[in-house]
């Protein structure tokens, strides 16, 4: 299994070059059975990190590409009247598939957007009065641009707050860029990957996350982090109890990930900036010299205490 | 002028209710349209600082100021006196509002607040005025820290609180300070006599005198006896002694008149560890007695050196003198409240071989007046046959025919005539004198003494309150082979004035109501009383012990502290004293960062933590007990990588809590000695 995990991210890794963590990060959060919001420049990779993904994987991919005068209906599907024989055929969205990209989905309406993460959360879709499970597993990733480019409609906290994890690219490196430059296109790559897990063997995994210890010493270490977010001045609000689990939940995909049956406070650090920063809003300088939101606040609290 | 940095709303407002309070203590003394002055100041700068109105212009300024001058020359009849300096510093301190344009400038209005404050002190200094002066100064305080705060702080109440909590923490120091540096006398003289003031027993008595003292309850001194305590009757504070009489009025005896001729010198002044006054004493003509009261008195400021003590006292308290006439008395006037110590022999005989001068003293009488008196004081010497005799014929002859009252008829110039032959009722002085006057008629050696008797105990603390209306005046008689004796006419006439004090006496009386007395009348809410006298009690701790707190006694407390007194060892106490205290600050903060964790793990990390850091490992917060292991650069690596290998899997892995593994790390944790590379 451990050498399954390991694969997968090899063969990611051949076509998003360098981009190690990122990699692991989506498939802790693919384990995990959370979404992945990837929010960066266009023409940065977030594409084929979900093509990718989804594909070496094993699961089935479909791709939308959310614009403004999108409609739910035009992800979850519609019921279309068959005149033959007067019934309703219903025609499935995008929405029923494995891994759904749901490419820049800050430039749909909320509308749009609400429909999408509701389905998110809910892992079922109601149209028009009939209730749809969707494929299991369910996993969404939706990319979007910095919010202060034109024409995006910002996903309001209590959205974001659905999204496990909240990953950014960033440019390659140069070394890595260079081999970009020089290999093959990566859409043809993409084409070459091969799945090296089925879908059984995934769910599996997946069902393994909640088996990995955690133990009281480690759970008030993330008590500390959750509740040093809610008593600092710089944020302008703390931690949800949701975003508690959901720190717990990665850091065991995580462990799970580096070969471990336990979390360590490593993994809780690994997944922290990815699970936690995009659900609070930061009120501050960064005149401590810390890189980030999530580095501050892991600098300000003690791991054992 | 454009302002560069407008004054913060919030140092304004504090600064408005500062000099509203800095005036306040001095409301009675000042006139009314000071506070009107400052109040139409205040207004202006308000509205300066909305904006709506502008400072005013120069000539404004100089007409204000010009006129506020001339108020201040009307105001005051004294122009030189204290009260008109201290008014001319309060139309400085308001005008200055219209002129504060920058922080400067509110510095300046700040630092005079703290000036003025002081001169509160200069009129009063009772506790609750050195209590309003404290909260005073927080809210000074909390302008100065105002006015250097961001513009954008708007939080009045937490800088006032800031600066309560600044004063408080500096008061330990300021006790420190007050306790151990040098007490320097006053190098100033503020001539703080006010105008009309009551200036309690006078240096000369006429019939009359008295009853006003009578209507007073102003506190004259307070009296704390160490050991035995007098009994009411001998209770007689003796101030002044009259032994010149014109007929009608008493004074003093001029100064060469009472030179102890013996000595050459009218009065023995005392000086602490100096011989010369032990010699002098001996030279005065008493014999001591058996009983011995030491007691110590602090005067309330009265602008005359007359100092009251119980029979023959001998002063212990610098700058106090003995007259040859056995009375006390001060160099130059009691102009603040004045604390002495006495020791007096009640049993005492006085001059027993009296000698010639003193008896032509005090039996000198003016010729040609109360013929009436002398015709009959001659003829009952006559029937009496000695001296003693006579005096208690006197005295049965008050004790039958008169009685006491408050609201003495006037009398002329034959006063004690009229007094005795007329209308026979008086008060202590008319006793006193026509007593007196009947003794010097025959030739007996008589003089007035007066002063206080009496006094009422303060049941909440060991000490005797003595007020105006214990004011009273009795003769001495010399009697041959017991010296001078006293005799109290009045008490002959109304022993429960002397037996039970003077307010008792007159207790529900008409009398006192018809005099306008009114305490009595407040005095019988006695829980009212109870409250005055509790109050009386702080004040006088207070005078006893902060005002009273002299060159001398700071001297004898350190002396009494340090064994003996000198700056190295002072300054030696002074360290310990703060090196002790740091190291209790230290200890509580020990205290109270202790680690209070309940899991004896994480306890036994922390150790090693210490350890590692104290051997010079970096360690951030964020690190993990691997990321320490990783890149610890100790020189026993391996070992510190095992322990923390170790302490990973105690930490994190379920079912490795046992004893002995925290037993067996416990042990390697302490074996571990961290040494860099």
């Amino acid at each position: 299994m451990q050498a399954q995990l390991q694969s997968v991210i090899t063969e990611v890794g051949r076509v998003l070059l360098g981009k190690e963590e990122q990699v692991k990060l989506s498939l802790a959060c693919l384990l995990a059975k959370g979404h992945l919001l990837i929010e960066d420049l266009p023409g940065m990779g977030k594409t084929t990190l979900a093509h990718a993904l989804a594909k070496v994987v094993g699961l089935d991919y479909q791709r939308v590409q959310c614009t403004s005068d999108m409609l739910p209906a035009d992800i979850l599907g519609v019921s279309t009247f068959n005149q033959q024989d007067g019934s309703f055929n219903f025609h499935p969205g995008p929405v029923f598939t494995q891994v759904l990209l749901a490419d820049e989905i800050n430039r749909t309406s909320s509308k749009t957007q609400s429909a999408l993460l509701e389905a998110m959360e809910e892992r079922q879709v109601t149209v028009e009065g009939e209730t749809r499970d969707l494929p299991e597993p369910f996993f969404v990733i939706a990319t979007q641009n910095p919010s202060d480019q034109s024409g995006t409609y910002r996903l309001p906290e209590s959205q974001l707050d659905r999204f496990l994890m909240r990953i950014q690219l960033g440019y390659p490196d140069q070394k890595y860029e260079r081999q970009l430059y020089e290999g093959l296109d990566p859409r043809d790559q993409l084409r070459q990957l091969q799945a090296v897990v089925n879908t059984a063997e995934l769910m599996q995994i997946q069902n393994q996350v909640n088996s990995i210890q955690a133990t009281e010493t480690l759970l008030s270490y993330v008590e500390r982090l959750v509740q040093f977010t809610r008593s600092n001045a710089r944020l302008a609000w703390g931690l949800s109890p949701r975003a508690a689990l959901a720190i717990i939940r990665s850091a065991r995909a995580w462990a799970l990930i580096e070969g471990r049956d336990h979390v360590i406070p490593e993994d809780v650090q690994a997944v922290f900036d990815a699970v936690v920063v995009h659900r609070l809003r930061d009120g501050a300088d960064y005149s401590q010299g810390d890189r980030s939101l999530g580095e501050w606040i892991l600098n300000s609290v003690e791991v054992v205490a | 002028m454009i302002p560069a940095i407008q004054i913060s709303r919030q140092t304004l407002v504090w600064l408005f209710i500062a000099q509203i309070m800095v005036f306040l203590p001095h409301y009675s003394r000042m006139p009314i349209w000071l506070a009107g002055l400052l109040l139409v100041c205040i207004v202006w700068r308000v509205q300066v600082y909305r904006g709506h109105w502008s400072y005013p212009r120069r000539p404004v300024k100089f007409g204000l100021l010009g006129l506020a001058i001339l108020f201040v020359l009307l105001s005051f009849p004294r122009v030189l006196g204290l009260e008109a300096m201290v008014a001319f510093l309060f139309v400085a301190y308001s005008l200055k509002l219209l002129e504060m344009y920058s922080k400067r400038d509110a510095l300046v209005v700040i630092y005079l607040s703290l000036f003025i404050l002081m001169t509160g002190f200069l009129f009063d200094q009772n506790i609750l005025l050195a209590l309003y002066n404290f909260i005073t100064v927080i809210v000074v305080m909390t302008c100065m820290i105002g006015l250097n705060q961001e513009k954008g702080y708007v939080f009045p109440l937490r800088t006032f609180r800031m600066s309560t909590a600044m004063l408080l923490q500096s008061v330990p120091l300021m006790v420190v300070m007050f306790l151990v540096l040098p007490r320097l006398p006053a190098f100033w003289n503020v001539p703080v006599q006010q105008e009309g003031a009551k200036t309690g027993v006078s240096d000369t008595m006429s019939p009359g005198n008295f009853v006003d003292l009578t209507r007073s309850d102003e506190l004259v001194m307070r009296v704390t006896f160490n050991g035995e305590k007098p009994i009411p009757q001998q209770l007689y504070w003796r101030g002044l002694v009259f032994s010149n009489f014109d007929g009608r009025t008493w004074r003093q005896a001029e100064p060469e008149q009472l030179i102890n001729r013996g000595l050459g010198k009218t009065v023995i002044w005392y000086e602490s560890g100096s011989y010369r006054f032990r010699n002098d004493l001996a030279t005065m003509d008493f014999e001591q007695g058996e009983r011995v009261l030491d007691y110590e008195v602090i005067l309330e400021e009265t602008h005359q050196p007359w100092l009251f003590a119980l029979g023959v006292p001998v002063p212990e308290t610098d700058g106090v003198g003995l007259v040859s006439d056995f009375r006390l008395l001060k160099q130059g006037p009691v102009t603040t409240r004045f604390k002495y110590n006495v020791y007096s022999y009640p049993d005492a005989v006085i001059e027993r071989d009296l000698p010639q001068w003193r008896r032509e003293l005090e039996t000198a009488i003016p010729e040609a007046v109360n013929p009436r008196s002398r015709e009959l004081a001659t003829r009952w010497y006559q029937e009496a046959g000695s001296d003693e005799a006579y005096v208690e014929k006197l005295l049965d002859y008050f004790n039958q025919s008169f009685y006491y009252t408050l609201q003495p008829p006037a009398l002329g110039n034959d006063s004690v005539d009229e007094f005795l032959f007329d209308s026979q009722r008086g008060f202590c002085e008319h006793f006193a004198s026509s007593f007196t006057f009947m003794l010097r008629a025959v030739e007996i050696p008589a003089r007035v003494v007066a002063g206080y008797q009496g006094g009422e105990a303060n049941p909440y603390q060991d000490y005797m309150l003595v007020r105006q209306y214990d004011a009273h005046a009795w003769t001495e008689v010399w009697i041959k082979d017991k010296g001078w004796v006293r005799y109290d006419p009045t008490f002959a006439v109304a022993p429960e004035r002397i037996l039970d004090g003077f307010s008792r006496a007159f207790e529900g009386s008409e009398e006192l109501a018809t005099t306008g007395f009114g305490f009595d009348d407040v005095a019988n809410l006695s829980m009212f009383y109870n409250l005055q006298l509790q109050f009386d009690r702080l004040n006088y701790l207070w005078a006893r012990w902060v005002l009273g707190y002299d060159a001398g006694k700071q001297k004898s407390m350190l002396e009494k502290l340090l064994g003996a007194y000198s700056v190295a060892r002072l300054a030696m106490v002074f360290l310990a004293f703060s090196v002790g205290f740091l190291v209790l600050v230290y200890l509580y903060l020990l205290w109270r960062e202790r680690d209070r964790t309940a899991d004896p793990a994480v306890r036994l990390y922390r150790r090693l933590l210490k350890k590692l850091s104290r051997a010079g490992v970096e360690i951030h917060t964020s690190d993990t007990p691997l990321d320490i292991a990783a890149r610890s650069g100790v020189a026993n690596a391996q070992e510190l990588e095992s322990i923390m290998d170790d302490f990973n899997r105690l930490f994190y892995q379920t079912g490795r809590r046992d004893r002995e593994t925290l037993d067996d790390l416990s042990k390697r944790v302490r074996q571990w000695r961290g040494r860099m590379v």
